[in-house]
């Protein structure tokens, strides 16, 4: 029930948090002496709508926001922020994370289906600047597997009016599930290229967290809350098989030996790069490390009998905090 | 180890890794001015013979001596990101996990076994380019008969056809030149090494510098102990 949902806020844990007493792993507070679980941190549907209005997002840290103009969304971006500083969760707007959730995604079906839009014809325009096997993925693949996506997530966004939506629910999951492989396995395969294209990547890796974030939002919906545990691990270790063995200067060792008619030489610009790559690793990390500690939140509610559905309807239902704690 | 101090024992492996590929580039790019100051030293004590045969001169007296500083600072470097790597594998694991069971994959003594046997075969290779480094390296010596046009080929084969006057002629010129000879050498050599140790140290598109197959290594050892907490 909605009611046995005890959230509180972040500012309870913002001394230990800036006195080293607790510490953030991925998306739960753990205090460092006993090492016990604290909490939760879980966004809501306010921090969803006022990243989804601020111009800058979705690919800078939230500590490039301009904060300078007056009014109330402002005030609201001002105080989500400030929570994300107390959490030292810095890199919380880059790569994946704003668009895809902290604890559970409350995103909706349609606004992801906005956000994928952009990105699909971004990725789209850069895959024909790239070698030969991106120039027949732009043309041939990418546009099939993105239009499959928006059909999965107007189909999502539809199920929640059916009667009994649950199977629906399952099948996109299993869908989004097939199509998540196929972004992984692109991204995978760029890995593996001595060049490293940094606007590609970032967009793929976005589209790739948008679908997996979409795929646990159907497991919750559906009730199936063991399989949206173990669909959760699996999207761990896929994130993490993918990025762990990065590192920045790899990445900017590889970023400057894309780099063809550079007038710089290779040491200052691989220099330059490295900044670059420091920033995009440091999203890499957080994402993954969100995703590790998802399990563990599902597997809270399990333990204390939640359903997902009533879940998703209380975060969604917050409007004072843009993110919020759920205490054990 | 429950899931979430595999989670951490991942984190701090990973911290680890990003910390030292720092850590090296940072203090290889200190530490290489002494070496660079070093060479440059030593080549300005250069004889005129060793100015006349410059590619030999690098090849005999430089190139041992960028060979042993690299060998020594990978040594160097990779002990102390090991003696790191220990600590905190030695943080991460916690102590019950030292008594021996059937399952004891992820023991802190297997994860041990694993940083080291990791990081201790990848100095090898880590060093490899810097070994390399001068073999393919050679000093025009244009500078001594440049100003006339003449190659050290040309000089051989012509003196013999135009005979002994124009070889006295040329040696007379040479003489004069050889204050130049000696500085021009010093300034090739200097500017050699540099560009070499950009290149084989810190940074370079074409080929693996001492950076990055040391950057490699701790990749490759925290890509293995990561493999073994996870299936552990």
């Amino acid at each position: 029930m909605v009611e046995q949902i005890l959230f509180e806020v972040p500012t309870k844990f913002a001394n230990g948090i800036a006195d080293g007493s607790i510490v953030r792993i991925g998306t739960l507070l753990k205090d460092s002496m006993s090492g016990q679980i604290l909490s939760h941190v879980q966004e809501t549907g306010l921090a969803q709508k006022l990243l989804s209005n601020a111009s800058l997002m979705p690919f800078s840290p939230l500590s490039a926001l301009d904060l300078a103009s007056s009014g109330y969304a402002n005030m609201q971006l001002h105080q989500l922020k400030t929570m994300v500083e107390g959490l030292q969760m810095l890199q919380y707007a880059n790569i994946g994370l704003a668009a895809t959730g902290l604890g559970v995604s409350v995103l909706g079906f349609m606004l992801i289906n906005q956000k994928l839009k952009g990105l699909e014809s971004a990725i789209a325009q850069l895959s024909a600047q790239m070698d030969k096997h991106f120039q027949e993925l732009a043309e041939k693949h990418l546009r099939h597997k993105f239009a499959n996506i928006y059909v999965l997530f107007e189909r999502a966004e539809q199920a929640s009016f059916l009667r009994s939506p649950a199977q629906e629910w399952l099948t996109i999951e299993g869908q989004l599930g097939m199509e998540s492989g196929f972004l992984r396995s692109e991204i995978g395969h760029h890995l593996t290229q001595n060049s490293f294209h940094y606007d590609w990547f970032k967009k793929m890796t976005s589209a790739l967290a948008m679908c997996n974030a979409a795929r646990i939002q159907c497991l919750l919906q559906a009730n199936e809350m063991d399989a949206a545990q173990h669909a959760s691990s699996v999207i761990a270790d896929n994130y993490s098989d993918l990025f762990d063995p990065l590192s920045a200067t790899q990445l900017a060792a590889r970023l400057t030996e894309a780099e063809q008619d550079s007038r710089e030489d290779d040491l200052h610009l691989f220099k330059l790069n490295q900044t670059k790559a420091a920033q995009m690793m440091l999203g890499l990390r957080e994402m993954t490390d969100a995703a590790m500690t998802q399990p563990l939140l599902l597997e809270h509610l399990v333990s204390k009998e939640i359903s997902g559905q009533a879940y998703l309807d209380a975060i969604k239902a917050q409007d004072q905090h843009a993110i919020i704690l759920l205490t054990p | 180890m429950d899931r979430l101090e595999k989670i951490e024992a991942r984190r701090l492996i990973l911290s680890w890794k990003d910390r030292w590929s720092q850590t090296i580039q940072q203090r290889l790019e200190v530490e290489s001015r002494q070496l660079q100051t070093e060479l440059h030293a030593k080549i300005d004590q250069i004889s005129f013979w060793d100015a006349l045969f410059s590619g030999r001169y690098l090849r005999n007296t430089i190139q041992p001596l960028f060979t042993a500083w690299c060998q020594t600072k990978a040594t160097e470097l990779r002990a102390a990101a090991e003696q790191d790597l220990q600590s905190v594998v030695a943080r991460a694991i916690p102590e019950e996990d030292l008594t021996p069971s059937l399952d004891a994959h992820s023991s802190k003594g297997t994860l041990l076994d694993v940083a080291t046997a990791a990081i201790s075969t990848g100095v090898a290779a880590a060093t490899i380019p810097a070994v390399v480094a001068f073999s393919t390296a050679t000093v025009s010596v244009g500078g001594l008969l440049g100003g006339l046009g003449f190659t050290t080929t040309v000089l051989v084969t012509r003196n013999l056809l135009v005979g002994l006057v124009f070889l006295v002629f040329l040696f007379l010129i040479a003489l004069l030149r050889f204050k130049s000879i000696k500085r021009n050498a010093r300034r090739r050599l200097k500017a050699k090494v540099d560009k070499q140790i950009i290149k084989k140290i810190h940074f370079s598109k074409k080929e693996r510098s001492l950076a990055m197959g040391m950057t490699k290594m701790l990749e490759t050892t925290a890509d293995s102990l990561v493999r073994e907490l996870r299936h552990g």
